[in-house]
């Protein structure tokens, strides 16, 4: 049985594919991308969280450590992450779940005891199982497992993947794929390497091999203040998808809900400082979209 | 009658009208009363009812189209002397500066009400009820665990008239119907029994005159009006209203205008005959389809039926109620249940879902009023149309429509009416009745669950005061087993049902006997035909029904002291019971294991799921052991207005981490505050596992929405799919709300009780109170965005 590392389950999603869904988020990305919302997503094993808001200051978590890792500041519990080996001992007795564990390995079947629980809301609405991430595809076996079984058991089925990997990697989901929601962040290799870690070789290779087979695909551009969000980029994107064939294109605006969450895992949310905007202004994101040329493509924000 | 002037007469309710108090009832019935002394009660009622139609000041309002009014003005509310003058003489300083529900109140009206209150010493409802409860009973009342209040300020109430005989025969065919039997009463011998009905049958006959009178009392104001009336329009209009009010509700209707108009005279006369909480209207989508259909033939437009249908929602709302301090604060709001229920499935089993029940959604979405409160019985077969329509309405954030899942009502009420279950319309909150063939006793009574829980665990002692209020079940710091708890648990449940059951039984007494009700006969089945009164038993079906309140916040308590204390021993007995007492001051670590290591309702577990169930049945068993006395059951319904805040402020704190006087979890069966963690979908399969068809009066859920639910292009289908999931897992009743800014403002404020406000940006979750405040000011300047 193939086992991964799940860190959300989420039922009752309604904007990430057709219908009713339960969105599976797998741990592990290949990119870096420096606005990330979801930093608990890079790394493919689990993670020790710390919300200061929720910490009563009871202090059990202390004598747990076994690495002696926590200690007590004008800031709550500090960890020491040098020493932390995310081993979630702590949290053993955090009751105010001020610690928790962000990441769990699961087997397939445990996935799916939480996901076949909607399957009436998935047949009367056309939804299914969305995964997403992170990446999905850096745990290959696993979200391969993951989308065969619903598929088995009648579900539709949709990713949300970033595209960066290999060719076979693709052509290895693919027969359980009914829906891909696949992110191009930028045209530009060079760009895209500076602000991602990676180029954009992979992503287009197989956002072109999806198209050439006609698969359902819907791109997705977060669009990044500082990165993205000049018209000549967007319009490079959306020529793609047109020249690509693709039918819909969808814009995610920028956002730092994900900022408390580096504060959390210990880390610093740079983005902000690196762009030196803490917002995407809308109201010139509407204008930029407005001069945008989209021929037949259908163009919506949100999900 | 212009599409305008549904805005402005809207506006103005608001506006130019103000809650207030209406003496006039008062006067004319300390007259009446006492000067009609003589007879038997039912035709002394009926006399009394004769007078005040006769009597009260009527007026027929600018722009509107129907006519008939409780009081004068618009929101002038009657008070109600025979049922309770105490707590008017007591209170009426605070009518119009009391927290909720604040009613103008002028001295002189003050002086009228000292005046004629006076006289009712020993005559109302309150001097009688209090006359015959026995010492102990009333000690146990004093304690708060169980009440009733709203059977003591009013007739009973809670019923469905039978609008479709109504309508379809006129009140002219009701009177040749009594004259008949009292005829036939005549040609025997009059025997006591004899003498009881020849009362009731010149008490029914007496009451139709009278509202007949009424209505033409109507017709002759609005043919005066428009003799003066310059504006052609409205001159047409007022002959219009003449001619309708001329010909019912003698006649039978032949127009949809017609059909209303009775069925507003008799809501309103209802209310001023008893002043009784949640009369509903049935099923208009069924009763006045004919006659619809009938108009539709003959000329009239869908949009002036849909017009008419707003001016007739704009009257519904001049319903209004003064309630004693204490009572409002248990149902607070000017709502009062006045129900209608559409769709659902006709005596065959067939989805009878029609275009009516469109239209009478269409005109709340443009009305947008309290009243009428909106039922819709969701089946197998429900057209998409028709959920689409209710998908526009709740996402418009109106906040009002209440979905049932239709097979289990028809299921939950076939041991009652085998024959007649489809045919059921809620009243109130949920509670499902025959259409006008039910004394249902809806919401007689309310018992706190948790605090049942609370004396459970300290040997029948009150946490929070030290007093012994509940039976001596022993000292549970030495129980060695679950089962010690639950065996306390229900000995307390059923210490105190017993004692509301004997209460109601006393309110019953008095109703019965002193207070009978033509009116409530009249439009009742079975009760002309067999010549019993309404309160003495004559309907068709007859229930009693006290609620459970904080069934979830029991439920999830006893499961926490069973996972934590009994099974994984991660706490012990006295522990718990000293960590309750102390409000969990200095045991706040303890608080967070109870709050978030065991499992909650409302997050698809079987173990709470499971547990829940359990105190349902506790309560529902303990109702079972007792009879009415019209014949019928007790039955349980798990739903209630606003009693889950009062009740909590006289619960100590409870096991599922809840601190002392916090509220109860709301609705009946809705989640405790910030403990479903897995959206809406779990919640459904939770509630899906409780025996919802055990509970005859209804499991209400209350369940948030983000407006981001409707964003998108799939949204409504993704909703309506939802609520045919909702009815197909046999979930009873859900009402929902789109949260607005104000509540994610609440959020803030408080987060705990918001935790499980899930707000879903694409590709991205959050929970909102785990965000950081500038981030939820974000997301609540986009959600404003987004609307």
């Amino acid at each position: 049985m193939e086992e991964g590392t799940v860190f959300d389950i989420q039922r009752f999603s309604l904007h990430d594919g057709t219908g009713i869904r339960t969105i599976v988020f797998l741990k592990g990305c290949s990119l870096e991308c420096m606005w990330c919302s979801n930093p608990e997503s890079k790394s493919l094993d689990p993670q020790l969280f710390y919300w200061q808001k929720k910490c009563i200051a009871c202090k059990a978590c202390m004598d747990q450590c076994p690495q002696r890792a926590l200690s007590w500041s004008e800031q709550g519990i500090a960890c020491d992450r040098s020493l932390c080996t995310n081993c979630g001992d702590c949290c053993k007795t955090c009751y105010a779940e001020a610690l928790v564990l962000r990441g769990r390995r699961m087997s397939v079947d445990e996935v799916f005891d939480e996901v076949l629980r909607d399957q009436l809301f998935y047949s009367l609405s056309g939804g299914g199982l969305t995964l997403s991430g992170g990446e999905p595809v850096a745990q290959p076996g696993f979200a391969r497992a993951l989308l065969q079984r619903a598929k088995q058991e009648g579900m539709n089925t949709a990713i949300e993947t970033a595209g960066n990997y290999s060719l076979e990697s693709l052509q290895a989901i693919d027969p359980f794929v009914d829906m891909y929601l696949f992110d191009v962040k930028h045209t530009d290799a060079e760009k895209h390497k500076r602000f991602t870690g990676k180029d954009n070789g992979l992503i287009l290779k197989n956002l072109a091999w999806l198209a050439d087979n006609k698969r359902n695909v819907i791109v997705r551009v977060p669009v990044i203040p500082g990165f993205n969000d000049d018209v000549g980029t967007l319009q490079s994107i959306v020529d793609l998808a047109i020249q690509l064939g693709i039918g819909q294109v969808s814009f995610l605006p920028y956002h730092e809900f994900g900022r408390n969450k580096y504060a959390a895992l210990g880390q610093e949310y740079a983005y902000g400082k690196i762009s030196g905007r803490v917002s995407l202004d809308l109201d010139a994101f509407n204008r930029t979209k407005g001069l945008l040329r989209t021929a037949d493509l259908h163009i919506n924000v949100g999900g | 009658m212009k599409k305008e002037s549904v805005k402005l007469l809207r506006d103005e309710f608001f506006q130019k009208w103000v809650r207030s108090v209406d003496t006039e009832r008062v006067e004319i019935v300390t007259e009446s009363f006492f000067r009609h002394i003589g007879n038997p009660p039912v035709k002394q009622r009926a006399l009394v009812l004769k007078d005040i139609l006769e009597k009260m000041t009527i007026k027929i309002y600018d722009k509107e189209m129907f006519v008939g009014n409780q009081g004068r003005g618009k929101r002038g509310v009657p008070l109600f002397p025979e049922y309770g003058y105490k707590w008017i003489l007591e209170q009426m300083d605070d009518f119009e500066t009391r927290i909720g529900d604040k009613f103008k109140t002028t001295e002189e009206q003050k002086t009228i009400l000292r005046n004629c209150l006076a006289k009712w010493v020993g005559y109302s409802m309150d001097d009688r009820t209090e006359a015959i409860t026995p010492d102990p009973l009333r000690e146990v009342l004093r304690f708060g665990v169980v009440k009733n209040e709203n059977y003591k300020m009013s007739a009973p109430g809670h019923m469905s008239p039978d609008h479709e005989r109504l309508i379809r025969r006129g009140l002219s065919s009701i009177i040749s119907e009594c004259r008949e039997k009292l005829s036939e009463l005549q040609q025997n011998e009059l025997k006591y029994e004899g003498i009881e009905k020849t009362a009731f049958y010149e008490a029914c006959i007496i009451t139709c005159e009278a509202i007949i009178a009424f209505s033409e009392r109507y017709a002759d104001l609005a043919e005066h009006m428009a003799q003066a009336e310059k504006n052609t329009d409205r001159k047409a209009d007022l002959l219009k209203i003449a001619a309708v009010c001329r010909n019912i509700p003698r006649n039978p209707a032949k127009t949809y205008h017609e059909a209303l108009q009775f069925m507003w005279f008799t809501q309103l006369i209802m209310q001023i005959e008893g002043n009784g909480l949640a009369i509903c209207m049935g099923r208009p989508d069924q009763t006045l389809l004919p006659y619809y259909e009938a108009s539709l033939k003959d000329g009239m437009s869908r949009e002036e039926a849909l017009l008419l249908t707003e001016f007739f929602y704009l009257k519904c709302n001049e319903i209004d109620k003064v309630y004693s301090n204490d009572a409002t604060r248990f149902m607070q709001g000017p709502s009062h249940g006045q129900c209608i229920t559409l769709g659902g499935v006709d005596a065959d089993g067939n989805d009878c879902t029609n275009d009516l029940s469109l239209l009478l959604l269409e005109a709340d979405y443009e009305v947008r009023m309290v009243q009428p409160d909106i039922a819709v019985r969701i089946t197998k077969n429900s057209p998409e149309a028709f959920l689409n329509e209710i998908g526009v309405c709740i996402k418009a954030g109106i906040n009002k429509v209440k979905v049932f899942g239709d097979e289990v009502v028809v299921d939950s009420l076939k041991p009652l009416a085998p024959d007649e279950a489809a045919n059921y319309s809620i009243l109130g909150c949920s509670e499902p009745v025959i259409c006008g063939r039910t004394n249902s006793w809806g919401n007689c009574g309310q018992i706190n669950l948790t605090k049942c829980l609370e004396l459970a665990l300290n040997d029948g002692k009150c946490m929070l005061t030290g007093k012994q209020m509940g039976l001596h079940t022993g000292d549970l710091r030495n129980a060695v087993s679950f089962e010690d708890l639950k065996d306390a648990f229900e000995k307390q449940v059923n210490y105190f049902i017993n004692h509301l059951a004997e209460y109601d039984s006393i309110l019953e007494y008095c109703h019965k006997n002193y207070y009978p009700l033509p009116f409530y006969s009249i439009v009742t089945q079975d009760c002309i035909k067999a010549g019993v009164e309404f309160n003495a038993g004559g309907a068709r079906y007859n229930t009693s029904s006290p609620l459970g309140v904080g069934a979830i916040t029991a439920g999830d308590s006893l499961l926490a002291i069973k996972t934590l204390v009994f099974d994984e021993k991660k706490t012990t007995m006295p522990q718990v019971i000293e960590a309750l007492e102390a409000d969990f001051v200095g045991q706040e670590p303890l608080r967070q294991m109870l709050l978030n290591r065991a499992p909650k309702f409302g997050n698809d577990s079987d173990a709470a799921d499971e547990m829940s169930n359990y105190v349902l049945h506790v309560y529902v068993d303990a109702l079972g052991k007792h009879k009415n006395n019209r014949g019928g059951a007790f039955i349980g319904g798990l739903y209630y207005v606003t009693s889950y805040i009062p009740f909590g402020k006289t619960t100590a704190a409870s096991a599922d981490g809840r601190k002392s006087t916090m509220p109860l979890n709301d609705g009946g069966i809705s989640p405790s505050h910030g403990m479903d963690k897995k959206g809406p979908t779990a919640i459904a399969k939770s509630v899906s596992k409780l025996d919802n068809a055990d509970v005859m009066h209804g499991c209400v859920l209350n369940q948030r929405f983000h407006p981001s639910v409707f964003n998108g292009e799939n949204s409504f289908q993704n909703f309506t799919s939802y609520l045919r999931g909702f009815a197909r897992l046999d979930c009873f009743e859900c009402q929902y709300n789109v949260v607005t800014t104000e509540t994610l403002r609440k959020a803030q404020k408080n987060p705990e009780s918001y935790r499980g406000l899930v707000v879903r940006v694409a590709g991205y979750s959050a929970y909102f109170t785990d965000l950081e405040p500038e981030i939820q000011e974000d997301i609540i300047s986009r959600t404003e965005h987004l609307r």
